[in-house]
């Protein structure tokens, strides 16, 4: 997974944007657009991170506030809240994030696998950990973040593959 | 290989043969009812044709080879050399049906022939006059008068360094028919010990009995490439070592197994002569084809309205970019234009979904004549309005429900003809399939000419099952009801046509699930009549705006009865918190929209609402709302598509505000209710 390339290291490009203050990045490939906050409807029976549907040219959209998924509180929605669009598998989901930075390039061989740390957020949407100009990205995981709560939860019912591994 | 890459044209091949057999099976039951009319005959000969065509051109040689024999059949047919009689008719539909599971296979990619198929075959082979031609495959044509052939073949030890593998040879005789290894042997010069044995060597020989009428280039075309590197003796095989039953018509049955191995081939041989009668369908991989053909003129349709279309926008920008309020009229004018364009347009793209009953109707006439014999009833089919159009995703599946009621009425409606004979009814029981419109909704019906529905034995039969008290009063609406109630059958013993668990119930669940109602007149000794309704389109639906809090939810007028305005008073309180008010000589429980769907600064007093009151499977509720907005034709999106399925939703809309509303699933939403009770 982190194997580096002999000439040329392999550059990811990722959407960098903020949240409570720190800084994370989206592959900028699974980004599909960046757009103001508006007014979601919202959709009964749904976890409180997920704010509602949004209509995107015709496409049925759900939109999480990722602050809500992290289990932080959300203060405001105001004009500068932004929402990115991802796609993963061709499904459209949309983040509700505190604005967007800059898109950078990070070497993939610079990719530092997440430690257990105590920050804000749960390390299981991380990819990994990058640094950039001296500040430190946490790449997320996009694949996960749009997972149904029951996968989730069977997730961290089971022991890693790796525990498994050193018991026996 | 070729250069193009014909697996490109596989689907339409599909689609083509499939029409194609359609075509025959109309074409043939037309046959059976006694018209011998040449035309019929030329077009079941040319369906047929096209599909061995088609078949072999792509590749598909099991099919190709059946239909081959099936054609030789039809061509005597064609040139009146051989009557249609029932058993022709009967034994080439099927042959129709066998084709169509073959197709299915290989358009599953799965092995296509099978047992069945290769003693369908071998019948059809029996069937063709004793010309021997007739019996062989397509690509021969002159044929010796052997009914088989004796091939000794010793390998030479280097056989194997040239490249060349028994096995391969088998398989290639196997193309022209029946092998049978009748013995294997080593041949001389094979080192006495197993040390001295040397892997790359062959030393083997075999005697093979071929037992196919072809003629001795075929063979010896097969052995073209081991020119010296085998010793072979091929001798016409003498007809009377051949089983009895290996006559030169049948000797190609096993051609369609390739891929068998050779030696389980050999020995299962013998076995695949026992015909079999039923071609049973393999449930087929989900190889549904989603393509649809569209008429011409529709397209065409399309391609003017989306002129005028562009002509109406290019006006309107033209006003736009320099307006007077003098030019209020025309920009009104202009507007009212688009709207008409844009409804049009919907219109007419809508009705590329749309396709004609008729492709269910037409499997009728094969089904009744089947049952028809099964249960030894006459009956006379009539179809009216097949050309009714309703949604392609309609469409396809109506067609179980509506298979389940023509069987019912065949099976337990109409009597026998002894019966019918016996209460003055002419013998021949009528069967009425009626497709129409009706406002948004297309109505299919089902009547038929026999006993109606028994009502002592519904009763009987439902007390029996506790679905009923004993000594309540039903009426006769009620009494109709019940055979729609799970687990009810009055078939007093099961058939393969009734009593399979599969009941009335499911047919209106399956209706119900296309957003339709199904329902059942009888009169006794007259008939029962059985009418399906069903919306135009499932991707669009009438709907009620309502407003709960700062949402809107759109209700579906279809299961809207009324929707009004209590009072205070009339909102009664009942044991357990639940609330009900008096409606049409009934009290309704009062659901409250905001509390399902938990949404905040909602109107929550009953008084300053409006209660939808909306009907789901014959069970009423009120739903609280805080106001109604208007009537609107929403397009349905999925929630799916980018989430996920929500309980008491059934997918959400677009409004002309470019906002979203989501559309109120009734059936869901009764259900959260009772289960809310429940807990």
């Amino acid at each position: 997974m982190y194997e580096s390339n002999q000439d040329t290291a392999l550059q990811l490009q990722q959407l960098t944007f903020s949240l409570a203050g720190e800084e994370y990045g989206v592959d900028i490939l699974a980004v599909r657009e960046i757009r103001g906050w508006s007014r979601v409807t919202r959709i009964p029976q749904t976890p409180d991170y997920l704010l509602g549907v949004l209509n995107l040219r015709g496409a049925i959209v759900p939109i999480m506030d990722l602050r809500m998924r992290f289990g932080l509180d959300r203060e405001s929605y105001s004009e500068s809240t932004v929402v990115i669009v991802i796609a993963v598998e061709e499904r459209l989901f949309g983040i509700v994030v505190d604005s967007v930075s800059d898109v950078v390039d990070i070497d993939q061989a610079a990719i530092k696998p997440v430690p257990d740390m105590g920050v804000v957020v749960d390390t299981r949407y991380l990819k990994g950990l990058a640094t950039h100009v001296e500040r430190m990205v946490m790449l997320l995981d996009v694949e996960k973040l749009m997972r149904p709560e029951d996968v989730e939860t069977l997730d961290a019912a089971l022991p890693s593959v790796q525990e498994v591994e050193i018991a026996a | 290989m070729s250069a193009v890459d014909l697996t490109q044209f596989h689907k339409t091949f599909f689609e083509e043969s499939h029409e194609g057999l359609d075509a025959m099976e109309s074409a043939l039951l037309a046959l059976d009812a006694g018209s011998i009319d040449t035309e019929l005959v030329h077009t079941i000969f040319r369906s047929a044709h096209s599909i061995k065509g088609g078949a072999a051109t792509f590749g598909f040689a099991d099919v190709a080879a059946f239909t081959h024999v099936a054609e030789s059949l039809l061509e005597e047919v064609r040139s009146e050399r051989r009557a249609v009689d029932p058993q022709l008719v009967d034994m080439l539909l099927r042959s129709v049906d066998c084709l169509r599971v073959m197709l299915r296979r290989s358009s599953a990619g799965q092995p296509v022939a099978d047992a069945e198929s290769d003693a369908l075959r071998a019948e059809l082979l029996r069937l063709v006059s004793g010309e021997v031609e007739a019996a062989s495959p397509p690509t021969t044509d002159t044929v010796s008068a052997v009914s088989g052939w004796k091939i000794d073949f010793s390998a030479l030890p280097h056989l194997l360094q040239t490249g060349n593998d028994p096995l391969r040879l088998f398989r290639e005789l196997q193309q022209l028919g029946r092998l049978e290894v009748v013995r294997v042997f080593l041949v001389e010069g094979t080192p006495a010990t197993l040390a001295d044995v040397d892997p790359a060597q062959c030393y083997m020989g075999w005697e093979l009995h071929l037992h196919a009428a072809v003629a001795r280039a075929d063979i010896d075309a097969v052995f073209d490439w081991l020119d010296g590197d085998c010793v072979l003796d091929v001798s016409p095989l003498p007809t009377a070592e051949a089983p009895a039953q290996d006559t030169p018509v049948q000797a190609t049955d096993t051609t369609a197994a390739p891929q068998a191995d050779v030696a389980a081939q050999a020995v299962v041989a013998g076995a695949t002569d026992t015909p079999v009668q039923v071609v049973r369908e393999t449930p087929a991989a989900s190889a549904e084809t989603s393509s649809i053909r569209v008429d011409i003129d529709k397209i065409d349709g399309l391609i003017n309205m989306m002129g005028e279309l562009v002509i109406t926008q290019s006006m309107l920008s033209e006003i736009g970019e320099n307006f007077q309020l003098s030019q209020l009229a025309i920009l009104r004018e202009g507007l009212a234009q688009l709207e008409r364009n844009t409804r049009e347009l919907q219109e007419s793209v809508m009705r590329i979904r749309m396709l004609p009953i008729g492709s269910i109707f037409n499997r009728f006439p094969r089904l009744v004549r089947d049952l028809e014999r099964k249960l030894d009833k006459r009956v006379k089919l009539e179809l009216h309005g097949e050309h009714t159009e309703l949604d392609k995703t309609v469409l396809e599946k109506i067609g179980d429900p509506l298979v389940h009621l023509v069987r019912n009425a065949i099976d337990h409606g109409l009597e026998s003809p002894s019966r019918r004979k016996a209460v003055g009814k002419s013998e021949t029981g009528t069967l009425k399939l009626n497709a129409y419109h009706e406002g948004s909704n297309i109505v299919v019906q089902i009547s038929d000419d026999g006993a109606g529905l028994n009502r002592d034995a519904i009763t009987a039969k439902a007390l029996q099952n506790g679905l009923i008290g004993a000594g309540q009063n039903l009426s006769d609406a009620e009494v109709a009801d019940l055979i729609f109630q799970p687990g009810f059958s009055t078939a007093a013993h099961a058939t393969d046509l009734s009593g399979r668990g599969v009941g009335m119930d499911v047919v209106r669940r399956n209706v119900r699930d296309l957003g339709g109602s199904v329902s059942v007149r009888s009169v006794s000794g007259k008939g029962s009549t059985f009418t399906i309704a069903l919306p135009l389109t499932l991707a669009i639906v009438d709907g009620l705006v309502t407003a709960v809090g700062g949402e809107r939810y759109i209700v579906p007028l279809i299961s809207i009865v009324e929707s009004l305005r209590l009072t205070a008073s009339a909102v009664r309180k009942v044991a357990g918190g639940g609330e009900v008010f008096h409606f049409r000589d009934a009290y309704l429980p009062i659901m409250r929209l905001h509390r399902s769907f938990a949404c905040n600064e909602a109107v929550t007093e009953v008084e300053r609402g409006i209660v939808v009151v909306v009907e789901e499977d014959g069970r009423r509720v009120g739903l609280l709302v805080d106001d109604l907005l208007g009537q609107q034709q929403a397009v349905v999106k999925s929630l799916e598509a980018h989430y996920r399925r929500v309980q008491g939703i059934s997918g959400a809309t677009i409004l002309s505000d470019g906002s979203v509303a989501l559309i109120v699933d009734v059936g869901g939403v009764v259900h959260m209710g009772r289960q809310s009770k429940v807990a």
